[in-house]
């Protein structure tokens, strides 16, 4: 037990030190949480602070399941209707050509099936996280592409959900086409269920974990969100979609507020532990084998996000520095990147999956920030024909 | 007010951020005022922004709507009450069953944990201090609540229980 608490210590000062003096650089958080995990990991040289990372795993799966249920309380209905069709169109062409690219090169790399799938989720999904950090750092939140910008993570965030339940059949232990069948349309249906909940069970919920105390309220909310994501994980759901629907839930009460502001330290604590493990089950050994089709996906994550960008300034009429505002900061992958990859892995997935997801999100983590802060210089590379001037 | 925007703005909600409210000065031109979830506040004007911590932008709501003054920290004293309270108003509606009952004959504080610190009756502010001012349709009640106390008090007003 002293041991286990010592290292755990540890583990939470490494990665907050780290990323404080990633942060003097203006570098967001995460890659630098893996990178302290693959730093004291068994696989590296120096200090091992953790022999087996999957003594990690259940708290690492708290940090899992915080993400995801924050993200569904913090969803509004409102942030999907109030931008319209043209939000709709520019995510649906982000979305499209990323996860379309992805599913390209994952069949490209000659992985597997299940793991082209897994690939087009992680180039095809942006990192709210840092997103919305770039744009508060950069002074960006009064731009007239911000607005785009965040809807457009709002929907992939919804659109993750999704994606999670599709791939109910890759994730879970499906042996057959029929069980892989059986697995999707079961994830749908919990889905589904929880949605039904969320519009019309909402005053149940309510009543079920309402508090006056915070206290209280604090521990109802984990128990009710623990208990939703335990059943997903054994409906072969995933936790991750049920935390998000949990949230979702809560979302639709008069908690929501309240619940978002309590669970955001409790996020804050245990996501650093859930990237850190990651890091830990990094090999840098097994990067060399990965690198080739790792810098193929970032470079193809970058001109997709160019693309994609160019696309999303003509639907909403913006100009090219908006243009090259969207598609650096849109370019940012995290967090869902790295839920994802740990998802297949306890799948039993093809071991390179991590080391790639690994170089891919430390690199676009780092590098989008960096491009966007200098979008300005960039903003030759989108043709004036393409995107006109502002009028 | 100017006369091309005759209803006052809304803000409109910035996912994952906070709030924007977006204005118009004097001479029409553009004023964006984002506010953060932790209650800072940026206030952009032709190419130029000023930054407020979010104390700093709780006294500049307060002097601008003009209705109150705010005693130094109130809001963070607020914070450090048990599960916070709020300041809310809400209008009591068409056939309330609690019209032309008095807040002494409601037993409101007892009933719903609102506190009712003010009526406004048309263009008359009433401070209740007398626990006999009967409530009206349409008045609007100015409360302190507890955490979700608005709810309750609704019910409460519009159908005694």
């Amino acid at each position: 037990m002293g041991r286990e608490l010592i290292v755990l210590g540890i583990a939470f000062l490494l990665s907050g030190l780290l990323a404080r003096v990633g942060a003097r650089f203006g570098l967001p958080t995460i890659p630098l949480f893996v990178a302290a995990g693959i730093l004291v990991g068994p696989n590296t040289p120096g200090p091992v602070l953790f022999e087996n990372p999957h003594d990690l795993e259940l708290l690492a799966a708290f940090g899992l399941i915080f993400l995801l249920f924050y993200l569904g309380v913090e969803f509004s209905v409102e942030d999907l209707t109030s931008g319209g069709r043209k939000l709709l169109w520019s995510a649906g062409l982000y979305l499209a050509l990323n996860l379309g690219g992805g599913l390209l090169l994952g069949f490209a790399f000659g992985w597997g099936t299940k793991e082209a799938f897994v690939i087009a989720g992680i180039t095809g999904i942006s990192s709210s996280a840092i997103v919305t950090k770039v744009l508060v750092e950069l002074h960006r939140l009064a731009n007239p592409e911000t607005r785009l910008i965040l809807g457009i993570i709002v929907i992939e965030d919804l659109f993750l959900a999704l994606y999670l339940a599709a791939l109910a059949p890759v994730l879970g232990e499906a042996e057959s086409m029929a069980d892989g069948a059986l697995l999707f349309l079961r994830a749908l249906a919990f889905l589904l269920l929880l949605a039904a909940v969320a519009n019309w069970g909402a005053p149940v919920v309510e009543k079920i974990i309402t508090a006056k105390s915070d206290e209280l309220l604090v521990v109802l909310f984990i128990g009710f969100a623990f208990l939703v994501a335990g059943v997903a994980y054994e409906l072969g759901v995933s936790d991750a979609i049920g935390a998000f629907m949990a949230g979702l839930v809560i979302a639709g009460t008069s908690l929501a507020s309240r619940v978002e502001r309590l669970v955001r330290p409790l996020r804050d604590g245990f996501a650093a532990l859930f990237f850190f493990a990651f890091g830990l089950s990094i090999d840098p050994g097994d990067i060399a084998s990965v690198l080739g089709p790792a810098v193929i996906a970032i470079v193809a994550t970058l001109l997709l996000a160019v693309a994609a960008a160019v696309g999303a300034a003509r639907i909403n009429r913006l100009d090219r520095l908006a243009a090259a505002n969207i598609a650096f900061s849109v370019a940012a992958r995290g967090e869902f990147a790295l839920i994802l990859v740990t998802l297949a892995a306890s799948a039993g997935l093809d071991a390179r999956l991590a080391p790639f997801a690994a170089i891919y999100v430390l690199v676009l983590a780092v590098i989008s920030p960096i491009l966007a802060l200098r979008s300005a210089a960039f903003v030759r590379f989108f043709p004036k024909r393409l995107v006109p001037d502002p009028v | 007010m100017s006369a091309d925007h005759p209803v006052p703005p809304e803000p409109q909600r910035l996912p994952g951020v906070g709030q924007r409210l977006d204005l118009v000065d004097h001479d029409g031109r553009p004023v964006t005022v984002i506010r953060q979830k932790d209650g800072n506040l940026e206030v952009h004007h032709d190419g130029t922004s000023v930054d407020l911590p979010a104390n700093q932008a709780r006294a500049l709501g307060a002097l601008a709507s003009g209705h109150f003054r705010m005693a130094p920290g109130l809001f963070e004293r607020v914070d450090g009450v048990l599960g916070g309270i709020e300041f809310d108003w809400v209008t009591v509606p068409e056939g309330a069953w609690a019209a032309g009952l008095s807040i002494q004959d409601l037993a409101l504080r007892q009933r719903t944990g609102v506190t009712v610190v003010a009526i406004l009756r048309g263009s008359l502010p009433i401070l209740v201090t007398d626990p006999t001012q009967r409530i009206e349709v349409g008045d609007e009640l100015v409360i302190v609540t507890p955490p979700e106390g608005r709810p309750a008090l609704e019910r409460y007003l519009e159908r005694g229980s």
